[in-house]
């Protein structure tokens, strides 16, 4: 009942947030209104890092306590936190486009380290298709999901290093957009978009939560199911 | 004996294991020569002919190339595992886990090692790489580097030996997780070709002892879990 | 393509997407 509330709470929430975001705020003064993409997208970004942080200490969890729930949770962030890095990726494009007049910077190092993130997780999600013992599963997942969390912040170091050493004067120098001049209406905007988002992730997480739990419960019965079916099998011959 | 030196013995007699099949013919280091060497050809033919093009791709084409070898000796050197359950009766000894993946990651390293000097070699012949200037450098990146591929490797193959799509899988998984170490690799061979005009290779080697040091920490950290519960 | 239709083809993917997948999650825990 509460989660129901959350959901309606983040729906008006973020409702509301696209629309300032795209007719209140005003328009960007170098980059007009493509500038408007930058909300979304960093709002994505953002959730995808956060619900990446929460699957790799899930997955800590669950190799601590070996409760599978935590394992649940690892799940939940993964499977939430590709979809928020694809709409991170591709809201990088769509706004680099019009403003970079490239689809792709490689020395952007939040669009390269996403992009590598998504790699990551992806995998992570095909190795644990892969598994079908719950408690194996979630031990594979578990370091998995903890060697990628380990290599994402020495990615962004490293295409950091990679802009820094390469200075060239582009146009489209990333440092005009990840850093621009910030009206106050700019940086409200934003705030109030990454909490519409924070919300929807919550609700999101939550929901994506009770199905894993629900799945695996069903995973259970079947299997109970079959060994019965088995004894009966042995029984009768 | 202390406990450090007792558990590099044992890491250094499992890699020895692991070298000793390799000398008996199990071919992972025969085969992942070859591979590397028709993967360097293919570059020749897909980059080629200009020589110019080739010798400023070359750093790269050092590096995809032993990435890719290197997936196929982890691959191969934990194959032996499966095939007479050696692992699994390894994991029955009161031998700590990071020793196991210390001496599986030694013997990667081991193997790599050999590959790394042979295709650095092939590379100046076939890409016109001026290797004999730069050579100290050189050998320093390969060194750090082959540390990486061979950690994070050993780590993955240990993982993935048992799955079912483990051809596709062991890659996929590995290489994301590789991209650091292949730029800072790339552009540490780059500078040391040049004779580090921008002052950059201190940085960049830097970047590969980090990358090194933090994997080399986690495989071995987690690898216990691998053989309990993969 | 105009500065709009970069526009819609973000906010329209997000925040579609976002839908999409409510969507899909209810439908998966209703078959649960």
């Amino acid at each position: 009942m509460k989660t129901r509330i959350l959901g309606w709470v983040a729906f008006g929430a973020v409702t509301l947030m696209a629309l300032v975001a795209l007719f209140v705020v005003p328009a960007d003064l170098n980059q007009g209104d493509a500038q408007r993409i930058m909300y979304p997208h960093v709002a994505s970004a953002w959730l995808a890092y956060l619900s990446f942080g929460v699957t790799a200490l899930a997955g800590i969890g669950w190799l601590w306590r070996r409760d599978l729930r935590f394992d649940s949770v690892a799940l939940a962030g993964a499977e939430i936190g590709v979809i928020f890095t694809a709409f991170a990726i591709w809201g990088g494009m769509m706004w680099g486009r019009p403003v970079w007049g490239v689809f792709w910077q490689w020395e952007d190092p939040r669009l390269t380290t996403t992009a590598l993130l998504l790699a990551l997780y992806v995998g992570y999600l095909l190795l644990r298709r892969l598994t079908d013992d719950p408690e194996r599963r979630a031990t594979r997942a578990a370091i998995v999901g903890i060697v990628a969390a380990v290599d994402i912040p020495i990615v962004h170091f490293s295409v950091e290093w990679w802009r820094g050493l390469h200075q060239t004067a582009t146009i489209g120098s990333p440092d005009k957009i990840l850093k621009p001049a910030a009206p106050a209406q700019f940086v409200l905007t934003l705030v109030g978009m990454v909490l519409a988002f924070t919300l929807v992730w919550a609700y999101l997480m939550i929901r994506r939560y009770q199905l894993a739990q629900a799945d695996l419960a069903h995973e259970e019965a079947a299997r109970v199911d079959r060994i019965m079916e088995a004894r009966a099998a042995e029984a009768t011959r | 004996m202390t406990a450090l030196r007792h558990e590099a013995r044992l890491a250094l007699a499992i890699a020895a294991k692991d070298a000793r099949a390799e000398l008996r013919g199990r071919h992972a280091l025969v085969s992942t020569l070859f591979f590397a060497a028709i993967v360097l050809l293919l570059f020749g033919f897909a980059l080629g002919p200009d020589r110019a093009r080739l010798q400023e791709a070359a750093p790269g084409l050092l590096w995809l190339a032993l990435v890719f070898a290197g997936i196929l000796a982890v691959s191969r050197l934990h194959l032996l595992e499966t095939d007479d359950g050696a692992l699994e009766q390894l994991a029955l000894y009161p031998v700590p886990r990071r020793t196991i993946y210390a001496g599986k990651a030694l013997a990667g390293f081991g193997v790599m090692g050999i590959l790394g000097l042979v295709v650095l070699g092939a590379v100046a012949v076939l890409f016109g790489a001026s290797v004999g200037g730069a050579i100290v450098p050189l050998l320093v990146t390969l060194l750090l580097g082959i540390i990486g591929i061979a950690a994070v490797g050993t780590f993955y193959a240990g993982l993935t030996v048992r799955l079912q799509s483990r051809e596709v899988m062991l890659p996929l998984l590995m290489l994301p997780v590789l991209a650091p170490l292949l730029l800072g690799a790339v552009k540490a061979t780059t500078a040391a070709l040049a004779g580090d005009p921008f002052g950059e290779l201190g940085a960049w080697l830097q970047l590969l002892v980090a990358f090194d040091v933090v994997m080399v920490t986690a495989g071995a950290a987690t690898y216990g879990y691998l053989l309990e519960d993969g | 393509m105009t500065d709009v239709g970069y526009i819609l083809a973000a906010y329209g993917v997000i925040f579609g997407g976002l839908a999409l997948y409510t969507v899909t999650l209810w439908r998966r825990l209703r078959r649960r």
